[in-house]
Protein backbone atom coordinates (compact mmCIF):
# COMPACT_ATOMS: atom_id res chain seq x y z
CA UNK A 1 0.00 0.00 0.00
CA UNK A 2 2.72 2.58 1.07
CA UNK A 3 4.56 1.10 -2.04
CA UNK A 4 1.53 1.97 -4.47
CA UNK A 5 1.49 5.31 -2.58
CA UNK A 6 4.82 6.17 -3.49
CA UNK A 7 5.28 5.21 -6.96
CA UNK A 8 1.38 7.43 -7.69
CA UNK A 9 3.25 10.36 -6.09
CA UNK A 10 6.24 9.83 -8.61
CA UNK A 11 4.06 9.03 -11.33
CA UNK A 12 2.51 12.43 -10.41
CA UNK A 13 5.41 14.06 -10.26
CA UNK A 14 6.86 12.76 -13.28
CA UNK A 15 4.36 13.93 -15.59
CA UNK A 16 4.07 17.32 -14.11
CA UNK A 17 7.30 18.31 -14.20
CA UNK A 18 9.44 16.35 -16.45
CA UNK A 19 7.42 17.94 -19.68
CA UNK A 20 8.51 21.36 -18.35
CA UNK A 21 12.00 20.94 -17.62
CA UNK A 22 12.11 19.20 -21.03
CA UNK A 23 10.03 22.09 -22.91
CA UNK A 24 12.68 24.49 -20.83
CA UNK A 25 15.79 23.05 -21.93
CA UNK A 26 14.65 22.77 -25.68
CA UNK A 27 13.48 25.92 -25.72
CA UNK A 28 16.70 27.44 -24.47
CA UNK A 29 18.33 25.49 -26.84
CA UNK A 30 16.30 26.73 -29.26
CA UNK A 31 16.67 30.00 -28.24
CA UNK A 32 20.61 29.79 -28.18
CA UNK A 33 20.47 28.14 -32.04
CA UNK A 34 18.30 30.80 -32.96
CA UNK A 35 20.33 34.00 -31.29
CA UNK A 36 23.46 31.67 -32.99
CA UNK A 37 21.88 31.96 -36.25
CA UNK A 38 20.84 35.59 -36.17
CA UNK A 39 23.85 36.45 -34.94
CA UNK A 40 25.87 35.07 -37.93
CA UNK A 41 23.16 36.11 -40.41
CA UNK A 42 23.06 39.71 -38.96
CA UNK A 43 27.09 39.54 -39.71
CA UNK A 44 27.16 38.27 -43.04
CA UNK A 45 24.68 40.67 -43.74
CA UNK A 46 26.76 43.36 -42.35
CA UNK A 47 27.76 45.42 -45.28
CA UNK A 48 31.78 46.04 -45.46
CA UNK A 49 31.27 49.88 -43.75
CA UNK A 50 29.80 48.55 -40.70
CA UNK A 51 32.71 45.81 -40.61
CA UNK A 52 35.33 47.37 -38.58
CA UNK A 53 33.25 48.88 -35.98
CA UNK A 54 35.53 48.14 -32.99
CA UNK A 55 36.97 50.40 -30.42
CA UNK A 56 40.43 50.13 -31.38
CA UNK A 57 39.66 50.84 -35.03
CA UNK A 58 37.77 53.50 -34.32
CA UNK A 59 40.70 55.13 -32.42
CA UNK A 60 42.65 54.10 -35.56
CA UNK A 61 39.82 56.26 -37.27
CA UNK A 62 40.37 59.15 -35.64
CA UNK A 63 43.59 59.12 -36.00
CA UNK A 64 43.85 58.70 -39.63
CA UNK A 65 40.69 61.88 -39.80
CA UNK A 66 42.95 63.77 -37.54
CA UNK A 67 45.81 63.64 -39.63
CA UNK A 68 43.36 64.44 -42.80
CA UNK A 69 42.27 67.86 -40.89
CA UNK A 70 45.77 68.98 -40.05
CA UNK A 71 46.12 69.16 -43.86
CA UNK A 72 42.59 69.99 -44.73
CA UNK A 73 41.56 72.31 -41.83
CA UNK A 74 38.22 70.21 -41.83
CA UNK A 75 36.86 67.27 -40.92
CA UNK A 76 36.68 65.03 -44.02
CA UNK A 77 33.51 64.02 -45.23
CA UNK A 78 31.61 62.60 -48.45
CA UNK A 79 30.00 65.02 -50.65
CA UNK A 80 28.61 63.16 -53.38
CA UNK A 81 25.98 61.26 -50.79
CA UNK A 82 24.33 63.97 -49.53
CA UNK A 83 25.08 62.08 -46.20
CA UNK A 84 26.97 64.09 -43.24
CA UNK A 85 28.21 61.05 -41.71
CA UNK A 86 29.90 59.52 -44.75
CA UNK A 87 34.13 59.47 -43.72
CA UNK A 88 36.36 59.10 -46.82
CA UNK A 89 37.07 55.47 -45.09
CA UNK A 90 33.62 54.68 -45.80
CA UNK A 91 33.98 55.96 -49.48
CA UNK A 92 36.85 53.52 -49.55
CA UNK A 93 35.01 50.81 -48.34
CA UNK A 94 32.03 51.20 -50.66
CA UNK A 95 33.93 52.10 -53.66
CA UNK A 96 36.82 49.86 -53.73
CA UNK A 97 34.62 46.72 -52.41
CA UNK A 98 33.20 46.75 -55.62
CA UNK A 99 35.99 45.71 -57.50
CA UNK A 100 36.02 41.97 -56.44
CA UNK A 101 40.25 40.85 -56.81
CA UNK A 102 40.27 43.81 -53.71
CA UNK A 103 40.95 41.53 -51.00
CA UNK A 104 41.37 44.24 -48.34
CA UNK A 105 42.01 47.99 -48.29
CA UNK A 106 44.55 49.59 -45.83
CA UNK A 107 45.76 53.44 -45.35
CA UNK A 108 48.19 55.31 -43.40
CA UNK A 109 49.01 59.56 -43.65
CA UNK A 110 52.09 60.46 -44.14
CA UNK A 111 53.95 63.90 -42.92
CA UNK A 112 52.38 66.16 -46.03
CA UNK A 113 48.79 65.01 -44.74
CA UNK A 114 48.76 62.28 -48.07
CA UNK A 115 46.36 59.77 -47.64
CA UNK A 116 47.97 56.35 -48.98
CA UNK A 117 46.01 53.83 -49.97
CA UNK A 118 46.50 49.97 -50.33
CA UNK A 119 44.53 47.72 -52.17
CA UNK A 120 45.61 44.38 -51.83
CA UNK A 121 45.17 41.63 -54.37
CA UNK A 122 46.22 38.00 -54.79
CA UNK A 123 47.84 39.22 -57.60
CA UNK A 124 48.71 41.64 -59.86
CA UNK A 125 45.77 41.02 -62.72
CA UNK A 126 42.95 42.55 -64.93
CA UNK A 127 41.33 44.81 -62.90
CA UNK A 128 43.45 48.03 -62.87
CA UNK A 129 40.62 50.10 -65.03
CA UNK A 130 37.81 48.65 -62.66
CA UNK A 131 40.15 49.78 -59.39
CA UNK A 132 40.65 53.08 -61.01
CA UNK A 133 37.15 53.91 -61.79
CA UNK A 134 36.45 52.92 -58.12
CA UNK A 135 39.51 55.64 -57.15
CA UNK A 136 38.73 58.08 -59.16
CA UNK A 137 34.87 58.33 -57.48
CA UNK A 138 37.00 58.02 -53.86
CA UNK A 139 38.81 61.45 -55.17
CA UNK A 140 35.26 62.71 -56.23
CA UNK A 141 33.63 61.51 -52.95
CA UNK A 142 36.31 63.52 -51.11
CA UNK A 143 37.91 65.99 -53.11
CA UNK A 144 39.06 67.95 -49.97
CA UNK A 145 42.43 64.82 -49.79
CA UNK A 146 45.12 64.48 -51.44
CA UNK A 147 45.43 60.48 -52.11
CA UNK A 148 47.73 58.36 -53.38
CA UNK A 149 46.41 54.96 -54.46
CA UNK A 150 48.82 52.07 -54.56
CA UNK A 151 47.92 47.88 -55.47
CA UNK A 152 50.12 45.08 -53.44
CA UNK A 153 49.96 41.61 -54.16
CA UNK A 154 49.63 39.69 -50.85
CA UNK A 155 50.48 36.06 -52.84
CA UNK A 156 49.01 34.03 -50.53
CA UNK A 157 50.19 35.66 -47.34
CA UNK A 158 48.22 37.37 -44.73
CA UNK A 159 47.07 40.75 -46.71
CA UNK A 160 48.83 43.29 -43.76
CA UNK A 161 52.19 41.46 -44.41
CA UNK A 162 51.47 43.12 -48.15
CA UNK A 163 51.52 46.77 -46.90
CA UNK A 164 53.45 48.96 -44.37
CA UNK A 165 53.60 48.11 -41.18
CA UNK A 166 51.68 51.12 -39.54
CA UNK A 167 48.84 51.34 -42.52
CA UNK A 168 45.46 50.51 -40.89
CA UNK A 169 42.92 47.97 -42.20
CA UNK A 170 39.83 49.58 -43.85
CA UNK A 171 38.00 46.78 -45.03
CA UNK A 172 39.11 42.90 -44.66
CA UNK A 173 36.91 40.46 -46.95
CA UNK B 1 61.41 72.14 -77.25
CA UNK B 2 61.99 72.50 -73.59
CA UNK B 3 65.64 72.11 -72.85
CA UNK B 4 65.33 69.55 -70.35
CA UNK B 5 63.45 67.55 -72.65
CA UNK B 6 66.57 65.91 -73.84
CA UNK B 7 68.38 65.26 -70.74
CA UNK B 8 64.81 63.49 -69.64
CA UNK B 9 65.10 61.33 -73.15
CA UNK B 10 68.48 60.70 -72.26
CA UNK B 11 67.47 59.09 -69.47
CA UNK B 12 64.90 57.26 -70.28
CA UNK B 13 67.57 55.45 -72.67
CA UNK B 14 70.12 55.44 -70.12
CA UNK B 15 67.51 53.57 -67.52
CA UNK B 16 65.84 51.20 -70.77
CA UNK B 17 69.79 50.21 -71.25
CA UNK B 18 70.20 49.31 -67.48
CA UNK B 19 67.49 47.52 -67.30
CA UNK B 20 68.39 45.11 -70.29
CA UNK B 21 71.92 44.68 -68.87
CA UNK B 22 70.40 43.91 -65.29
CA UNK B 23 67.88 40.99 -67.12
CA UNK B 24 71.14 39.80 -68.96
CA UNK B 25 73.99 39.72 -66.70
CA UNK B 26 71.98 39.04 -63.32
CA UNK B 27 69.47 36.24 -63.84
CA UNK B 28 68.50 36.24 -60.37
CA UNK B 29 68.06 40.07 -60.02
CA UNK B 30 65.30 41.22 -62.34
CA UNK B 31 63.36 42.43 -60.13
CA UNK B 32 65.62 44.90 -60.77
CA UNK B 33 64.98 45.39 -64.16
CA UNK B 34 61.40 45.89 -63.79
CA UNK B 35 62.49 49.25 -61.24
CA UNK B 36 65.06 50.31 -64.22
CA UNK B 37 61.98 49.88 -66.38
CA UNK B 38 59.46 52.15 -64.03
CA UNK B 39 62.26 54.70 -63.82
CA UNK B 40 62.69 54.38 -67.51
CA UNK B 41 58.78 55.14 -67.69
CA UNK B 42 59.05 57.77 -65.32
CA UNK B 43 62.05 59.95 -67.47
CA UNK B 44 60.25 59.36 -70.31
CA UNK B 45 56.83 60.80 -68.95
CA UNK B 46 58.83 63.77 -67.52
CA UNK B 47 60.51 64.76 -71.22
CA UNK B 48 57.08 64.70 -72.47
CA UNK B 49 55.28 66.26 -69.24
CA UNK B 50 58.00 69.05 -69.72
CA UNK B 51 56.79 70.74 -72.38
CA UNK B 52 53.30 71.08 -71.38
CA UNK B 53 52.37 74.48 -71.32
CA UNK B 54 49.17 73.66 -69.28
CA UNK B 55 50.59 71.66 -66.52
CA UNK B 56 53.41 72.85 -64.18
CA UNK B 57 55.20 70.26 -61.75
CA UNK B 58 58.86 69.50 -61.11
CA UNK B 59 60.12 66.42 -62.50
CA UNK B 60 63.09 66.40 -60.44
CA UNK B 61 60.84 66.07 -57.14
CA UNK B 62 60.85 62.55 -56.02
CA UNK B 63 57.00 62.66 -55.06
CA UNK B 64 55.34 60.72 -57.89
CA UNK B 65 52.01 62.15 -56.82
CA UNK B 66 52.68 65.71 -58.85
CA UNK B 67 53.53 63.96 -61.89
CA UNK B 68 50.68 61.51 -61.53
CA UNK B 69 48.18 64.77 -61.04
CA UNK B 70 50.21 66.31 -64.38
CA UNK B 71 49.46 62.68 -65.58
CA UNK B 72 45.78 63.35 -65.38
CA UNK B 73 45.79 66.07 -67.65
CA UNK B 74 46.81 64.70 -70.31
CA UNK B 75 43.31 63.29 -72.22
CA UNK B 76 46.07 62.04 -74.89
CA UNK B 77 47.85 59.73 -72.35
CA UNK B 78 44.53 58.40 -70.75
CA UNK B 79 45.32 55.10 -72.63
CA UNK B 80 48.41 53.87 -70.77
CA UNK B 81 47.39 55.15 -67.50
CA UNK B 82 46.60 51.99 -66.15
CA UNK B 83 49.66 50.21 -67.74
CA UNK B 84 52.15 53.19 -66.00
CA UNK B 85 50.18 52.87 -62.71
CA UNK B 86 50.28 49.08 -62.91
CA UNK B 87 54.71 49.43 -63.03
CA UNK B 88 54.59 51.76 -60.88
CA UNK B 89 53.02 49.25 -58.44
CA UNK B 90 55.09 46.25 -59.61
CA UNK B 91 58.06 48.67 -59.00
CA UNK B 92 57.33 50.16 -55.41
CA UNK B 93 56.43 45.96 -54.59
CA UNK B 94 59.76 44.54 -55.49
CA UNK B 95 61.60 47.66 -53.61
CA UNK B 96 59.71 47.71 -50.90
CA UNK B 97 57.74 44.20 -50.10
CA UNK B 98 60.83 42.22 -48.58
CA UNK B 99 58.83 38.77 -48.70
CA UNK B 100 57.50 39.75 -52.17
CA UNK B 101 58.13 36.86 -54.70
CA UNK B 102 59.36 38.39 -58.09
CA UNK B 103 59.07 35.60 -61.11
CA UNK B 104 59.29 35.41 -64.63
CA UNK B 105 55.53 36.23 -64.87
CA UNK B 106 56.00 39.90 -63.55
CA UNK B 107 59.45 40.43 -65.61
CA UNK B 108 57.30 39.87 -68.82
CA UNK B 109 54.59 41.68 -67.69
CA UNK B 110 56.66 44.63 -66.37
CA UNK B 111 58.03 44.48 -70.17
CA UNK B 112 54.27 44.55 -71.99
CA UNK B 113 53.21 47.80 -69.70
CA UNK B 114 56.22 49.29 -70.21
CA UNK B 115 56.45 48.94 -74.03
CA UNK B 116 53.28 49.83 -74.15
CA UNK B 117 53.84 53.55 -72.59
CA UNK B 118 56.48 53.93 -74.67
CA UNK B 119 54.82 53.29 -77.96
CA UNK B 120 52.42 56.06 -76.80
CA UNK B 121 54.97 58.56 -75.62
CA UNK B 122 58.06 58.24 -77.42
CA UNK B 123 56.43 58.99 -80.53
CA UNK B 124 55.57 62.34 -79.14
CA UNK B 125 58.51 63.31 -77.78
CA UNK B 126 60.79 62.60 -80.59
CA UNK B 127 58.43 64.34 -82.91
CA UNK B 128 58.55 67.38 -80.54
CA UNK B 129 62.83 66.93 -80.73
CA UNK B 130 62.92 66.59 -84.05
CA UNK B 131 60.60 69.93 -84.55
CA UNK B 132 63.23 71.85 -83.10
Amino acid sequence: MYNQWVRSIVFVVFCNFLPKVLRKHYSAEALMTSSRHAKAASVAKTPPSRAFAKKSQLADRVEIEVAAKKMTGKLVQSSSEGNSTNTFEESLRDRLAKVTEVEAVYVNSDEQGTVHVYSVVQEYGQFYKRLMRQEQRVEQDCPEIAFDFHVRARQNRPSYLAVPFDAKPIFIR
Amino acid sequence: MNARTAIYFSRYLHNLGLSKRIESTLATDTDWASVALFYSAVHLMNSYLVNKANISFDPNDSNHQARWQAFKNCPELNSMREKYRELKDLSEQVRYDASFVFNATHLALAKTLFTKCESLVAPKVKKIMSAT
